[in-house]
């Protein structure tokens, strides 16, 4: 059974980071061993079950950023210390350990898996950081990444637009080997297209509907490529090989539509 | 090569490179993930069941790994068939596709038939699904509703229609003869069993479903007795499903009387490399025993 088994959890704490984020600390040993990039079933009991990223870890607890937007993530945020949750997990390829300059660019609550790769590779490598978000009260872990730019879709602080120009920008100045990213799938694309243009290697995490998580209900399925099992985290070859990465997504249904 | 020769099959005159088939449910939600499965050395693939109209399933969690197994209770998610059948007319797949379906009644089911048809190289009848009210099991346990809704699609297209069966009746070789008798041309046994998991630190039903379908090696030896009540009952062939993990598990169903087996839970325990590692397993089994294919199919009724 191991990971697959879903193990209940007693809330430790909870942070409001944003207007729409909050952080919950809960201990779990297995997710703590896990890489960063990696993803955890939790299940809210009464609600649903969402695939989440580990955002930081402190000894035997994680964090993990839940950004509300749908059903499961409004009923998660009425949540509070010491309601339940089950967790099961750690799921999927994490990011590749970062040796080389790098960079991490996080676009809205998806800078939350490079956070927790920040946290535990800092002190090893040279790690540059690009944050973008909707608007200034938005950005998240400012202090913990200490971005080199940060940009808003609304202007409201740094540069206005995506992140796609501050990396551009940070690209041309800085030595940068690998670049991760972590975000919307149209902006994965556009850091995709910059470092092909800028021939640098890419660490991708990808986001898509999660049904079951073991690699069987096909609801996550790129092309013929599994995210949840084969992914999340994908280098720049296998980007390549896609077709519908970028441009095509699948609803609940299974219906294809553009994204 | 000499592999490849030694596991072909014909089943209703469909002809694949070996018995192995990917089960309906997993990874045929798009034409991609039925083409990767269909590299990774399947004989054949099974469409997702689709319906009528478009659905997005049930409630998550939609799976819930137990004992020996999973249980699943996805709720039949699906873009509709025409949405699918206008993706997959797109595709080359290198496989046989058995497009799966399912509906209320048999003039639905001849509708989606009617649609599915050109894109797919046989028909499965989703006529035992555990967890869909008035859909699945809910018509595939009554041998008049699986006769009229067998022959209704039978008569609507020109190509092979397998009837996939549920276990959970007193007798499925009353279902299974219903099916011969409207005049399928193969039937597949089984689809999982309905089953329930309760988490006991919060006292809930886990699934959002609360209750759902158990696959999974826990359900084996019920598919293996199944296949072999079929065989004796029946003259069609029977694809053997439920369970298969392992060379021995596959060999079993086939001495049981399966032409053919699906595979599906096995790739979460296994990975995608479960085709290919049963189809090697199989060839040198034959290879070692001297013997064909055709000889293994229902060889434990000599006893």
């Amino acid at each position: 059974m191991g990971k697959d088994k879903i193990r209940i959890r007693k809330i430790e704490s909870v942070k409001d980071e944003t207007p729409t984020i909050k952080t919950f600390k809960v201990f779990d040993p297995p997710s703590a061993k896990s890489d960063p990039g990696q993803f955890l079933m939790v299940w809210v009991p009464g609600s649903g079950e969402i695939p989440l990223a580990v955002s930081a870890v402190h000894d035997d607890y994680i964090d993990l950023a839940v950004k509300r937007r749908g059903s499961t993530t409004k009923y998660f945020h009425e949540l509070e210390e010491n309601d339940k949750l089950g967790i099961r997990g750690p799921y999927g390829n994490g990011f590749k350990k970062p040796t080389e300059p790098s960079l991490l660019v996080g676009g809205g609550y998806g800078i939350a898996p490079l956070r927790f790769l920040h946290q535990k590779y800092a002190e090893q490598a040279q790690i540059h950081v690009v944050a973008g978000a909707s608007t200034e009260q938005e950005l998240l872990f400012l202090a913990e990444l200490d971005p080199v730019a940060v940009s808003t879709e609304d202007g409201s602080r740094g540069i206005e637009g995506t992140v796609l120009a501050p990396m551009r920008e940070v690209l041309s100045e800085v030595e940068v080997k690998t670049v991760y990213t972590s975000g919307p799938e149209k902006m994965v694309r556009g850091v995709y297209d910059i470092c092909i243009n800028k021939e640098v290697k890419l660490e991708a995490s990808l986001e898509r509907i999660m049904k079951c998580g073991v690699g069987l209900c096909g609801s996550c399925l790129i092309d013929g490529f599994r995210v949840c099992q084969d992914g999340p985290v994908v280098g720049l070859d296998q980007l390549k090989e896609f077709e519908e990465f970028g441009v095509w997504e699948r609803s609940f249904s299974g219906r294809k539509e553009r994204i | 090569m000499a592999e490849k020769k030694l596991l072909e099959v014909e089943l209703a005159g469909l002809k694949m490179a070996n018995p192995l088939i990917l089960a309906s449910g997993i990874m045929g939600t798009t034409p991609g993930g039925l083409n990767r499965v269909a590299r990774e050395g399947a004989g054949g693939v099974t469409t997702k069941s689709l319906g009528p109209e478009p659905r997005e399933g049930h409630p998550a969690p939609n799976v819930v790994k137990v004992t020996a197994g999973y249980l699943n209770a996805m709720g039949l998610p699906n873009p509709g068939v025409e949405e699918f059948a206008s993706e997959l007319k797109e595709v080359e797949l290198e496989a046989a596709v058995f497009g799966s379906i399912f509906a209320h009644n048999d003039d639905e089911f001849r509708r989606v038939a009617r649609v599915l048809e050109p894109t797919v190289d046989a028909l499965e009848l989703n006529l035992s699904c555990p967890h869909a009210e008035s859909l699945g099991a809910a018509i595939g346990a009554r041998p008049p509703l699986v006769e009229e809704i067998v022959s209704a699609v039978v008569r609507e297209v020109n190509i092979p229609v397998f009837a996939k069966l549920t276990p959970n009746v007193s007798d499925i070789t009353e279902i299974g003869r219903a099916a011969e008798l409207a005049g399928a041309d193969g039937v597949v046994a089984i689809n999982t069993l309905p089953g329930m998991s309760i988490d006991v630190g919060t006292r809930r039903p886990i699934l959002g479903n609360k209750s759902g379908g158990l696959s999974g090696p826990a359900i084996h030896p019920v598919a293996v007795k199944s296949v072999y009540d079929l065989y004796e009952a029946l003259s069609i062939p029977i694809i053997g499903a439920g369970g298969i993990e392992s060379g021995e598990d596959l060999v079993e169903t086939l001495l049981a009387g399966a032409n053919a087996c699906q595979v599906g839970t096995a790739i979460a325990d296994t990975g995608m490399s479960v085709f290919r590692e049963l189809n090697s397993w199989l060839a040198d089994y034959l290879d070692s025993h001297q013997m064909g294919l055709s000889e293994l199919i229902g060889a434990a009724h000599d006893y």
